[in-house]
């Protein structure tokens, strides 16, 4: 079953670390809120951030950008979501 | 099947509590669940605790069969980081590895993470 795994706490958290160690292959990765602080995650191939916590933090992300638009797609193209935290 | 997932420890909040309810809700709706225990969640399951003013969250897990939830899961290597054994946690709840704790959340068709 494809995920989208949604964290929205630093890069340094918990929740953030177990979010990018239960990705697998197929899964999506999408950074909110502080997560978008994330640098380099080379172990997992779809990662993506809110393009509106990117702007707001004044910051660049290595991730490909979403907006509100693309969140909803990537809920719809998945067959479960969790949020991490 | 559903799957909780515990991240948090118990007594700091009402997570533990709150995830106790939605298992209860779930098996009202005749819908299977499971719980699994992963990072700080895994101090829930310590038999030495012994609450004053807050209802035990261990006689609770005891209950959980009665209710037809029989399936607890932690995972091996949150126990490890934090130097819990298996005779530190209750007795229900079978220990599994990493891959086999991504392979429960992959296979579960809604997962809710507290």
């Amino acid at each position: 079953m494809t995920c989208l795994h949604m964290v929205s706490s630093l890069p340094t958290s918990s929740a953030f670390q177990r979010a990018v160690k239960s990705v697998r292959a197929g899964d999506t990765l999408l950074l909110c809120d502080d997560a978008v602080y994330a640098a380099e995650l080379p172990s997992i191939n779809n990662v993506l951030v809110m393009q509106q916590c990117v702007q707001a933090r004044g910051i660049e992300s290595p991730f490909e950008l979403a907006d509100y638009q693309t969140m909803v797609d990537l809920v719809c193209q998945h067959e479960k979501q969790i949020q991490w935290g | 099947m559903q799957l909780i997932i515990q991240r948090q420890p118990p007594y700091s909040g009402q997570n533990a509590y709150e995830s106790l309810d939605l298992a209860l809700a779930y098996t009202v709706m005749d819908v299977e669940c499971a719980l699994l225990f992963i990072d700080d969640g895994v101090w829930q399951l310590l038999r030495s605790q012994a609450p004053t003013t807050q209802k035990s969250l261990i006689k609770n897990f005891a209950a959980l069969p009665m209710y037809g939830i029989e399936k607890l899961y932690v995972e091996r290597e949150s126990l490890l980081t934090r130097g819990i054994t298996t005779s530190d946690i209750i007795d229900n709840v079978e220990v599994i590895d990493s891959e086999a704790c991504r392979e429960l959340i992959a296979s579960t068709r809604g997962v809710f993470a507290l």
